[in-house]
């Protein structure tokens, strides 16, 4: 797996922005929840994300 | 953020949409269940190997050829598939689109909701992606109604082994009745299309015939009308057949 940061999403509306405001800058950002399928995209290397946008703690 | 866990044991769910807490049930292994989410598993890139494999940059992966066509396609699309020929990985998807579910995404310009089944993507489309979710977009919500009352559902699920596995075929019924005679169905394959199959045919001719062996036979040629397998999927015609007819005689 390519190495990546990870920003937590306070809400959804957070995740939205971040997302655009990092694809934006050239960046590849995706949204993460569960990780289930996304971290076995990754570890395959089909997705190398920059920046993983976490959903987990974020309150609606 | 629910997890399919969560789906498959809310009493809620069991009590009013039975297809969905046991598609949800079906699916991948208990731990994976745990921690997945339905809004993710909605999402699921293909479980194809060439595209799973970093050894082959297939056409959905900005290549040239989906490596299905001329390679090992057992697990492939008998339906729905060119130029790609992925067969849609969920388990729940079927289940929720037969369930007629709506879809809420967030994304920069606000809120949208529609329903579920105009969300994925055919390969004749657009073969890079598997529904319209933009770069900018997430899931949030999926919104069930109660089927209406004489409905049953039917979860059905074929795999090469028993447990952990994604489905060769599965169908996912909901079949409104009123006596011996169906008043309305809807009927949804998984495993054989690059998107949740909708058998809108045969969901046609079931409308207003008494529902008997005869009726699901018939049913069931209609809804693999026009399937096209490769060189190792013809399987999944005959499997897919028992599975709607099964499901439409659970009705009865």
């Amino acid at each position: 797996m390519e190495s990546f940061e990870n920003i937590d999403a306070k809400s959804v509306k957070e995740a939205v922005a971040t997302l655009q405001k990092l694809r934006q800058q050239g960046k590849k950002a995706l949204p993460v929840s569960g990780g289930s399928e996304l971290l076995q995209l990754m570890k395959d290397r089909v997705a190398t994300p920059d920046y993983l946008v976490n959903l987990k703690r974020s309150q609606g | 953020l629910t997890t399919l866990s969560e789906i498959e044991e809310h009493k809620a769910v069991q009590d009013k949409l039975l297809i969905l807490s046991a598609a949800a049930g079906e699916a991948a292994s208990p731990q994976i269940r745990n921690s997945g989410t339905i809004g993710g598993n909605i999402c699921q890139r293909p479980f194809c190997w060439y595209f799973r494999s970093a050894s082959f940059t297939c056409l959905r992966k900005g290549g040239e050829v989906c490596y299905a066509v001329a390679g090992d396609n057992r697990f492939h699309a008998i339906l729905g598939g060119g130029p790609s020929y992925i067969a849609h990985p969920s388990d729940v998807a079927p289940a929720l689109v037969a369930l007629d579910a709506r879809i809420k995404i967030a994304g920069p310009a606000g809120e949208k909701v529609i329903p579920l089944e105009k969300f994925f993507v055919l390969p004749r489309v657009d073969f890079k992606r598997e529904n319209i979710l933009g770069p900018d977009e997430i899931v949030t919500e999926l919104q069930v109604p109660y089927p209406k009352a004489g409905s049953k559902g039917f979860y059905h699920k074929a795999r090469e082994r028993q447990a952990w596995d994604h489905a060769i075929v599965s169908v996912a019924t909901v079949v409104q009745r009123r006596g011996e005679m169906c008043q309305g169905a809807r009927v949804v394959l998984g495993g054989v299309a690059p998107i949740p199959w909708r058998a809108a045919k045969a969901e046609e001719f079931l409308r207003g015939k008494r529902l008997d062996e005869g009726t699901a036979q018939q049913a069931s040629e209609i809804a693999l009308e026009g399937a096209t397998p490769m060189k190792d999927n013809g399987y999944k015609v005959g499997l897919a057949k028992s599975l709607v007819q099964r499901s439409v005689l659970t009705a009865v």
